[in-house]
């Protein structure tokens, strides 16, 4: 038993909901994704705390949610006036991970059919020397274009990568990566060549603003008292086309 | 300024006969309006901005500033290229108050993708280059709200007399030549609302007091009643309509997002007011105010003496507390409904047939109350209307009631929403800083919208903030009533309390706070957000392109130094400027000498010829764009 009152034991899934709508983070804008989630996390365990219809599953795995209001934001506007993108956090190349995170945040959370774009985030060691893995990327790409195939999906998209390994990328995918996402703290220093093949291959080229570890392993400890492990992560967004309006914005995450 | 009508005026004693007639139709047609376009839903944001420029003239040799009265001719050159390629004109160009401004909009209203917000200081600086390809040697087109020596002899070029016993505007010192001459309805205001009136329009700055400030200023308090001795005295609508401002109008997806913008935004109002100041010298003289708001409301003050409360009521029906030219007076949507908290005056008839035409009481109110003003402008050829398809006589109302916002039906048979207008910013300098503000304030706009923000205050409270922030270096020294708490979803726990009816009502009671601009733009930890901040949490939320969000940085840089004090306001810049020339005397005159070296200081700046990081900090670039790019076109 943890300070939380949670127990946790064998894997938990956590989903915070739409935290748009939570005053509390409202109040405490974050300047990044982490300190972000990290509020948005402890927020879901409180509210968790006060409910008594706690779901587990058979293979002893939960989910922690708390009531929101993402179904209501939805329907309050015609599906196709809104974008849903998503992001996945991978912190390592596992497409049983990447499956399972999508099928979370589309079914279980969104309940939607398919999303615009999934951009894709490969956790990076802080070593140095730690470069790109061209053949653990396409093989989660390779997966990831089922997604599109089937309609799922609308783009793929992936963040923090090489230059030379996303042009590889470009070159060797049968579904085109559509965008590349880097870091806001470099948006102002993209390298020429970078920009021209964007411009030439007519890849969006957006900005983020996420730690390479969306929730370090110390983060982890402090909230759970416990060295758990981050399986995945997935922040899903909901706009307004067209008008400017982020509606949703939200995280499910796995820990075991 | 509004609508321009073209046709033959009426004079003021005609006009004056025909109030009733317009009101009447006035009311027909926006009713007529409302009818048919209620339900109108699902447009987009579109928005755009409105920037006004002095055309400058300068004499090296003489080291001399003057106004150049040549913005007819130049216009005639711009509206002819707009004429013959209407549809594909990046800028539009329009005559506004003065003989010497032109007013200058993008062709095309940008529309709601993040990436727009990187062509906008694009579309400035072109816009600003188009009108310039057609001045002459010397003179300079330049976004300063106002012209420090406008009024004093000599001010204009070609040089002209004021002639305060005959002609229209009969000013001791502005001069019927500097009125814009290519429209009749400029000169025909200026006489109406004089008329009306009954007396010269007066205003009365407070005087900057230096050590060897002179009291009385000057002699105008020996020929005039109206002016105080140690006041900077006013006594023509072109001291105020001759002042340059930035404005922004946005389209709402609905008449009921319209209203939530109108009112959201309507506490900002002094806040970006106090921000933007850049006005604090008129007629010559550093005053004791920043900013050209009350100038202007005073300059176009119509009320009588009667309305003004200084004689009993006997040929008007009321005492009305502003000029038409005011901060708002009532909130339109339901949230607001109880922060209206000042008397909003109306015609009760007028009331009544919008209320039987379907109209909820907040909108009714407010449009009767529009039209408690009488028509000052009046055309013979739009007297008689059809109410079901014209809509001028509304008009005529709404663009003369010139306020810190403006509610916007959509002009009939047109792709054209509902729209709000944000109106109280002073113009800046540079391109760069109007982009700065521009998209700040947009970027607000989706703030309030996503994270369903609540600014209001009471409506009392804003007119006091209004006042305070045209003071002397009201940024740095003032502080604002703001709300305290702007988020807006009642948690559980909190929910359960209010229904026990213990924490609601001391919640209202605690409602506002007096806060800096520093603590309401920037933050402040454990009490307050920022509006920053929550732009920038919002930013991390959308898809935003590298180009585009490297430009928001550098804009929100801006703000946030602006807003900490950190770099000056242009009226603390102007100030400085004007106290440390070596010309000034600490008499609070601002000479031939210092106005010309002040802009042509100004201009340097603006060009970018001079850097000035006291003014717009060590940053002040973007990676500004002319066109969107193609991977986004197509986006959302």
């Amino acid at each position: 038993m943890n300070s939380n009152g949670l127990g946790i034991d064998g894997k938990v899934i956590f989903s915070t909901g739409n935290i748009m709508s939570i005053d509390d983070i409202t109040k405490k804008p974050s300047q990044n994704a982490t300190q972000e989630l990290i509020e948005a996390i402890k927020y879901t365990i409180k509210e968790y705390g006060k409910q008594t219809d706690r779901v587990e599953y058979a293979d002893h795995s939960r989910i922690i949610s708390r009531p929101d209001d993402i179904q209501g934001k939805i329907q309050e506007n015609n599906i196709d006036d809104l974008k849903i993108g998503i992001k996945i956090f991978l912190t390592e190349c596992n497409e049983d991970n990447l499956k399972e995170a999508l099928e979370i945040a589309l079914k279980q959370q969104l309940n939607v059919a398919s999303v615009a774009d999934v951009i894709v985030s490969f956790k990076k060691e802080l070593q140095e020397d730690k470069r790109d893995n061209l053949d653990e990327i396409k093989r989660i790409w390779k997966f990831l274009e089922g997604y599109v195939q089937m309609g799922t999906v609308g783009e793929l998209g992936i963040a923090d990568i090489e230059e030379a390994t996303f042009k590889e990328l470009f070159e060797w995918s049968k579904v085109k990566p559509s965008i590349i996402q880097i870091n806001l703290a470099t948006c102002c220093v993209v390298p020429p060549t970078l920009q021209s093949f964007c411009k030439e291959k007519d890849i969006k080229l957006f900005t983020h603003s996420d730690s390479s570890d969306i929730l370090p392993s110390q983060s982890i400890e402090e909230i759970f008292n416990k060295p758990l492990i981050l399986q995945w992560a997935v922040r899903f967004t909901v706009h307004i086309k067209c008008r400017g309006v982020l509606t949703i914005k939200g995280y499910c995450l796995c820990i075991t | 300024m509004g609508l321009l009508t073209e046709g033959t005026p009426l004079t003021w004693e005609e006009t004056k006969k025909l109030a009733s007639h317009v009101r009447e139709h006035g009311i027909n047609q926006f009713i007529n309006i409302y009818k048919k376009l209620k339900e109108r839903k699902g447009d987009v944001l579109k928005w755009g901005d409105e920037i006004e420029y002095i055309i400058v003239k300068f004499a090296d040799e003489k080291r001399e500033a003057k106004v150049s009265l040549r913005a007819i001719e130049i216009l005639e050159i711009l509206n002819e290229r707009e004429h013959q390629h209407p549809d594909t004109v990046k800028y539009l160009w329009r005559p506004e108050f003065a003989a010497y401004m032109i007013e200058g909009t993008p062709g095309k209203p940008y529309g709601g993708t993040l990436a727009h917000f990187n062509i906008v200081e694009t579309n400035m600086k072109m816009r600003r280059h188009e009108a310039s390809e057609f001045l002459k040697e010397g003179e300079c087109l330049m976004s300063i709200t106002s012209f420090p020596r406008l009024g004093c002899p000599d001010f204009t070029d070609p040089p002209t007399k004021p002639t305060p016993h005959e002609g229209g505007t009969m000013s001791l010192f502005f001069p019927d030549q500097a009125v814009f001459s290519g429209h009749p309805r400029f000169m025909n205001l200026v006489r109406n609302i004089r008329s009306r009136r009954g007396e010269h329009v007066a205003i009365n700055l407070p005087i900057f007091r230096d050590k060897n400030t002179k009291i009385p200023v000057d002699e105008s308090h020996k020929v005039r009643k109206a002016a105080k001795p140690d006041c900077v005295y006013l006594d023509a609508m072109g001291f105020g309509m001759g002042c340059c401002c930035l404005q922004l109008t946005f389209q709402a997806c609905n008449i009921d997002e319209a209203r939530i913008l109108y009112d959201q935004l309507t506490p900002l109002c002094p806040i970006m007011l106090a921000f933007t100041a850049a006005s604090p010298v008129h007629r010559g003289f550093l005053t004791d105010v920043d900013c050209r708001w009350n100038v202007i409301s005073g300059s176009v003050d119509c009320r009588t003496e009667e309305e003004r409360g200084l004689k009993p009521l006997k040929e008007n029906k009321f005492v009305i507390q502003k000029s038409r030219y005011d901060s708002i007076d009532s909130y339109l949507s339901p949230q607001g409904e109880k922060y209206n908290d000042i008397p909003i005056l109306y015609n009760d008839e007028d009331y009544r047939k919008l209320r039987d035409n379907g109209i909820d009481h907040l909108l009714a109110q407010h449009i009767a109350h529009l039209f408690i003003r009488d028509t000052v402008s009046l055309f013979s050829e739009k007297i008689n209307q059809n109410d079901e398809e014209d809509t001028d006589h509304f008009e005529n109302i709404q663009s003369t009631n010139w306020q810190t916002m403006r509610f916007k039906p959509p002009p009939p048979h047109s792709t054209i929403g509902w729209r709000v207008e944000f109106r109280p910013c002073e113009v800046q300098v540079t391109d760069f800083e109007n982009a700065a503000i521009v998209c700040f304030v947009v970027l607000v706009t989706r703030v309030i919208l996503s994270y369903q923000l609540n600014f209001l205050i009471p409506i009392s409270k804003v007119d006091e903030n209004m006042q305070n922030g045209q003071k002397r270096n009201a940024l740095k020294e003032e502080k604002f009533w703001f709300r305290k708490d702007i988020t807006t979803h009642v948690s559980p726990p909190e929910a359960t309390r209010c229904c026990a009816g213990t924490c609601c009502e001391q919640k209202e009671c605690d409602l506002v706070g007096l806060m800096s601009i520093n603590e309401i733009i920037n933050g402040k930890t454990g009490d307050f957000p920022g509006l920053i901040p929550l732009i920038n949490s919002y930013l991390n939320g959308m898809d935003v392109d590298a180009d585009t969000h490297c430009t928001i940085q550098q804009y929100l840089k801006f703000i946030q130094k602006r807003a900490s004090g950190e770099i000056f306001t242009t009226a603390s810049y102007i100030r400085k400027f004007v106290t440390e020339h070596p010309d000034y005397n600490h008499d609070s005159v601002v000479s031939e000498i210092i106005n010309y070296d002040l802009l042509k200081t100004l201009k340097d700046i603006q060009e970018g010829s001079k850097s000035c990081p006291e003014l717009l900090g060590y940053s002040a670039t973007s990676k500004t764009k002319e066109n969107i790019p193609h991977a986004l076109k197509n986006d959302y």
